[in-house]
């Protein structure tokens, strides 16, 4: 795809000459550096902490939960404390603070300083949560239950031809941001500064004003982040008062930089799921019911766990039209570092759920795995599982047959089945598979994928995103807005929204620093909302901006005006943009995003509009297995999304390519997994993402159907990518070897094991 | 102690501990803030930089046995005429994100440029020099697009040869 | 703060050997530092400190010899990969320099890193014990280096049987025969490049026309704490015709012969079995080759 010389990222150039300043760039007079003393239990009891003699306390500063004013990190709930005071809920937990002139002296102190703990009994099952005599939370361990139920499942049952039972496993992901999490606070009288690498400058102001509320005032700056996926939606909000207690109690400046080990053990990662499916389906193979029970390991607190399990409830049966549905989901505690935001939210352990059902089903009924997809997929005018009538924008069978004709994907079915059969049947015979050196399996699968654009529910009527365009003294709008550049192009995306909007080149538009002193409220930069929803904030302005112009020109000229690619027509007069808004420097316009009205969703009863609406997708994922060493490679990765509109052609292609080998890491790659409550990866060595070598040759397409009521037609795009790559790579592995592999990630050891039931039983499961 | 080397054409005489790495002197001491640490083990590749002309991690280079030899970084190679040709190769494809990785793909896509000796390129000759670099945002492809096309770049054979502003 | 650290970088082996006779302190030797500087509690511990790639010998030195070739333990992989007349006479080498990590890490690591660091990863270790590589140990006894194998130096994983202030100055290869050579290195990792090993095989050996092993040597890496030449397969091989049941006999051997562990990277019948199939694989492809 060849870029448009328009869509230059407009942060590229710092950036490849490397000015661009992240966090641990910045140069501060009289920086102190933090560093957090962690529980190593998972469960313990807090005896005592003390301090030792022989080094000189005078030098450091130390906090502990005794210092904290109010000792909780504001998020859905207030139950994570910032300190640990009694008890400790998983390894890694912080329960005391450092600070010192110097890293060295800091770490010195650290040798110093005794925490003495009594181990307790612990929760590492997610399916055990509930029933468990140790009380992490509430009285079950449940941080969120929802139920969805439509239709009648006994009507399902009797209707069914036939019933299908599977349990699905997904398991943790690490976000991997290349720049690992880092945060500064600066003492300022009565206010501390908190800048940082971060995605939400408001989630941090707000947990940071509760707990120095009276104390501090609160404020906070987005420095340039390297890479976030949701890791730096929730988690800062704990090094942010992290960092400002430190510098509340010192007076200096103070920097906790992570390194890559600390960063990768006790930061949040994706909630594992497990679920217990039962899904009825007619002669045909059409769904007729689907009977979940969903469970997110969501760590040892809340964080944003309801949330995600919300995303993940509405998700699962969404790419498929289902008559009666229950879904039973719950998020549980477990003596785990807490589970956080990431990329897809719930979606992609949802839709690997639901498209392997579509796999066993296919199994079971002995069709082929497009063909009982195709079948139920949902269309325009169809309800979704919680009533929801899907109206704008609906693009699932569309995406389906694009990505299957360009992918050749029934063709190589056929002709990939025939190249493995006499491999998988020296396989079977325990004979050498090969016929000549190098010879492979081959595999081809697909999925089909959703992502609902902006928040669940009625979230986007109550954060009420306020935006504000001023017109500066060089007749330039500039937009404030407490949208995060991460990496994903927002400010290229922004830019050109307004400059499309008024017909001017992006030169003309200017983007004001991410301050909360300066910028409003727009929201988190979170849930693909911020094209689609603050998009459409910078469209409306817009709109307004050249109707007020127009109405002061014709006051000022007696006549009426037209406004036309960056011109203002009137009489023999044409006056360009600019100078029409010099005049009106210092002019502010504000907005404050509401739904389209029509759009209603009962939070009690899981019943309505979950999303305003959905982006769509489908890929073809092509692997070749090694037969001796059953090592995966994904060779070819087709896949087909429907944004509604792309903002920045080339940027999108971007971001669909980097998603999508997030997603192939996710399925084959990337293991992390919990051993007696300690995670068992401590850093890049045994935590392993696709390198260069390992990305498959990638063909993506983009449709575009428009959404009214985004920007130039414009629905979310960040997430979808990772939400459905991983269920076709295991599609494809599924067709190699005809048997289940219902769980994420799937390592060589599987497939062997695989290989393995297929030369005792001749291939029979 | 006391080490003396060339840091992007510049000899540097410098008192340093002992057990710093070359990373720390150069992003914290000399301020080139190009030399990003991702990972501190050698696996990341966000804090390479050329040691006497050879892409290296600086994390897990004493800062000692810099003593002597020929530093650039990405700072450095701004002084090359052939950097804006690398500059523009990666802008156009729109290889760029978040781009905490991106100093160290640039240095190493100059290593493999002008190191390379085979005669004809092709993508996994690119894919391999680049695997030492970890990207999370890209998926690759568009580094690797552009890297494929500066290795086709007949001038920039010439700009190395004739305008290399260092000694290695 | 700190203890103060001293650093010695010699210029040539007299002023190492000189430091290291003269006094009873306690050396660490750097070189490439991609493993040492990894290992933070190691270096950050360190009081008297030895850089081995500024000594001209064991940084720069490739030395043809007669009937071997001597490396400096100190000689970046990257040079090893690039030395003429290593590429001609010991691919297997240069091949299993070429996998280990990126070019960054091919860059600074060294063979005698490799060796000392004692990894049963170490991917060039299975090929030196398939070279009959010869480590010489400094510092000099009257003026003579002390020999080891690879395989005696490494004690289990992470630990050799070095003693305090002895160095791994050169390693050096005795010139294989090439008529009737064949040979094969296989690393078996996580992803495709920068893996640490699962398992690694090295093969070399020499066939006549007629397909009788003359002779085969065969080691692993990764499969058990210490790398392993496997003397029971070997024996098996060797002197017999090369056939589809001879190749499923040497596998069913080596999988005897092997002892793997289970740990984070895979467990321990995944790689009894693929260590056993990846044999199978390097002689059935040999045995495709010649019926050609």
């Amino acid at each position: 795809m060849k870029p448009n010389p328009k869509d230059f990222r407009v942060d590229a150039l710092s950036k490849l000459r490397g000015e661009a300043r992240y966090i641990r760039d910045e140069r501060i007079l009289g920086l102190w550096h933090g560093l957090t003393v962690r529980s190593p239990h998972p469960r313990a009891r807090i005896i005592s902490i003390d301090f030792d003699d022989a080094f000189k306390w005078q030098n450091v500063t130390v906090v502990t939960a005794q210092d904290v004013p109010n000792n909780y990190v504001a998020m859905i709930e207030k139950d994570m404390p910032v300190l640990a005071e009694k008890i400790v809920n998983y390894v890694g937990e912080p329960v005391a603070l450092i600070a010192a002139p110097s890293p060295e002296l800091a770490m010195e102190a650290r040798e110093h300083l005794h925490v003495q703990y009594k181990p307790l009994p612990f929760i590492d099952d997610p399916l055990q949560a509930e029933q468990s005599d140790i009380k992490l939370y509430g009285s079950n361990n449940v941080f969120k239950e929802i139920r969805i139920e439509r239709g009648d499942l006994d009507e399902a049952e009797k209707t069914a031809d036939k019933v299908v039972e599977l349990e699905v496993r997904t398991g943790f992901q690490e976000h991997v941001y290349l720049e690992p999490q880092g945060m500064i606070a600066i003492p300022e009288n009565d206010r501390i500064v908190v800048k940082g690498s971060l995605q939400c400058p408001y989630y941090v102001k707000n947990a940071l004003n509760e707990i120095f509320k009276g104390l501090r005032d609160i404020t906070v700056v987005h420095a340039t982040t390297g890479g976030a996926f949701g890791g730096k939606e929730d988690f800062p909000s704990l090094l942010a008062a992290h960092a400002a207690l430190l510098a509340y109690k010192s007076g200096h400046p103070v920097a906790i930089f992570y390194d890559r080990r600390e960063d990768i053990q006790f930061t949040t990662k994706r909630h594992p799921s497990v679920s217990k499916n039962k899904v009825y389906v007619d002669a045909e193979g059409k769904l007729v019911g689907l009977d979940i029970e969903f469970y997110l390991d969501s760590g040892a607190y809340v964080t944003l766990s309801p949330v995600v399990l919300a995303r993940a409830a509405l998700t699962i049966s969404g790419c498929y039209y289902i008559p009666n549905v229950r879904i039973v989901a719950k998020a549980v505690a477990t003596n785990t570092v807490p589970s956080g935001a990431f990329r897809g939210f719930g979606g992609p352990q949802a839709i690997f759920t639901m498209e392997m059902i579509m796999e066993e089903l296919a199994q079971k009924l002995k069709m082929d795995a497009h063909r009982v997809r195709e079948i139920n997929l949902i269309d325009e005018g169809q309800t979704t599982a919680t009533g929801q009538v899907l109206k704008y924008s609906v693009s699932n069978k569309q995406t389906f047959y694009d990505v299957l004709e360009r992918s050749n994907y029934q063709q190589k079915l056929n002709k990939y089945r025939q190249w493995n059969e006499p491999i998988l049947e020296r396989l079977k015979q325990g004979r050498y598979p090969k016929r000549h050196p190098d010879d492979v399996l081959k595999g081809i699968g697909l999925s089909v994928f959703l992502h609902g654009a902006g928040f669940t529910g009625g979230g986007e009527n109550r954060i009420k995103g306020k935006l504000r365009i001023e017109i500066n003294d060089n007749g330039q709008p500039v937009i404030y807005s407490a949208q995060t550049e991460m990496g994903q192009g927002q400010q290229t995306a922004f830019r050109k929204i307004l400059a499309d909007a008024l017909a001017v080149d992006i030169e003309q538009i200017l983007l004001a620093d991410v301050n909360t002193d300066l910028v409003p409220n727009s929201g988190p930069t979170v849930a693909s909302r911020s094209t689609m929803v603050v998009g459409s904030l910078i469209t409306d302005i817009g709109r307004e901006m050249i109707k007020k112009f127009l109405e002061e020109l014709k006051q000022e000229y007696g006549f009426p005006f037209e406004y036309r690619t960056g011109y203002f027509y009137g009489g023999d007069m044409v006056l360009p943009f600019r100078q029409v808004a010099q005049k009106h420097a210092g002019l502010i316009f504000e907005k404050e995003y509401r739904h389209p009205p029509f759009i209603k969703f009962d939070e009690q009863n899981w019943k309505g509009d979950a999303y305003p609406v959905y982006s769509w997708a489908a890929a073809v994922a092509e692997t070749e297995v090694d037969p001796i060493t059953f090592n995966i490679k994904v060779t070819r990765y087709y896949t087909t999304h429907e944004i509604g509109k792309a903002i920045n052609y080339d940027q999108s292609i971007a971001q669909i390519q980097g998603g999508s080998l997030q997603g192939i890491g996710y399925a084959i790659y990337e293991k992390l997994e919990r051993q007696n409550g300690h995670l068992n990866v401590h850093g890049f060595v045994d935590y392993i993402i696709p390198t260069t070598v390992d990305m498959p040759f990638m063909d993506i397409k983009i449709l575009e159907n428009p959404y009214p009521f985004g920007p130039f037609g414009a629905k979310g795009l960040g997430e979808l990518p990772l939400v459905g790559a991983a269920p076709a790579v295991v599609s494809s592995l599924r067709m190699i070897f005809s048997l289940p592999i219902n769980k994420i990630p799937v390592m060589p050891e599987d497939l062997f094991e695989l290989a393995q039931i297929l030369r005792k039983n001749g291939g029979q499961p | 102690m006391i080490v003396s080397f060339k840091v992007n054409g510049r000899q540097v005489d410098l008192d340093i501990d002992p057990r710093k790495r070359l990373l720390d002197v150069l992003h914290d001491d000399l301020q080139l803030i190009s030399v990003k640490e991702g990972c501190g083990e050698g696996e990341c590749g966000a804090c390479t930089v050329l040691f006497d002309g050879q892409n290296v991690n600086s994390c897990l280079v004493p800062a000692f046995q810099a003593d002597g030899h020929e530093i650039v970084t990405l700072e450095g190679l701004k002084k090359w005429p052939g950097f804006s040709t690398i500059e523009r190769a990666y802008l156009e494809h729109g290889a760029v994100q978040c781009a905490y990785c991106l100093s160290g793909f640039v240095v190493s896509t100059v290593a493999y440029l002008k190191n390379q000796t085979e005669q004809t390129v092709n993508e996994d000759q690119v894919k391999y020099a680049l695997a030492g670099n970890l990207c999370r945002c890209t998926g690759y492809t568009k580094i690797v697009e552009a890297v494929k096309d500066l290795a086709e770049h007949e001038k920039l054979k010439e700009l190395f040869a004739e305008d290399w502003p260092y000694e290695r | 703060m700190k203890d103060e650290i001293i650093v010695r970088r010699p210029q040539n082996l007299t002023e190492l050997d000189q430091i290291l006779l003269e006094n009873g302190n306690s050396w660490t030797f750097v070189a490439g530092g991609t493993d040492l500087l990894v290992q933070k509690q190691v270096w950050q511990r360190a009081t008297h400190v030895i850089d081995l790639t500024s000594v001209t010998e064991l940084h720069q030195q490739v030395e043809v010899l007669p009937d071997k070739v001597r490396i400096g333990a100190a000689v970046p992989y990257t040079k090893i990969i690039k030395h003429p007349f290593i590429k001609e006479n010991f691919p297997i080498l240069c091949e299993a320099c070429r996998q280990i990590g990126s070019i960054q890490i091919q860059n600074r690591g060294t063979i005698g890193g490799n060796i000392a660091n004692a990894s049963p990863a170490g991917d060039t270790l299975p090929v030196l014990s398939a070279l009959d590589a010869e480590v010489l140990l400094g510092p000099r006894q009257n003026g003579t280096f002390t020999h080891f194998k690879p395989s005696e130096i490494m004690a289990g994983p992470g630990q050799t049987r070095l003693k305090q202030n002895q160095y791994i100055a050169f390693v050096e290869l005795p010139l294989p025969a090439k008529e009737g050579q064949f040979w094969a290195f296989r690393k078996i990792g996580q992803r495709q490049a920068m893996a640490i090993s699962k398992l690694s095989l090295a093969v070399l050996g020499w066939m006549d026309d007629l397909l009788t092993i003359k002779e085969i040597r065969i080691a692993t890496g990764s499969v058990a704490p210490v790398i392993q030449r496997h003397a029971k397969t070997e024996a098996l091989l060797n002197g017999q015709t090369l056939t589809e049941a001879l190749i499923e006999k040497a596998a069913e051997a080596l999988k005897n012969e092997i002892s793997p562990i289970s740990d984070i990277r895979s467990n321990a019948t995944y790689r009894r079995e693929t260590t056993a199939n990846v044999l199978k694989d390097v002689l059935y492809e040999l045995l495709m080759e010649k019926k050609k």
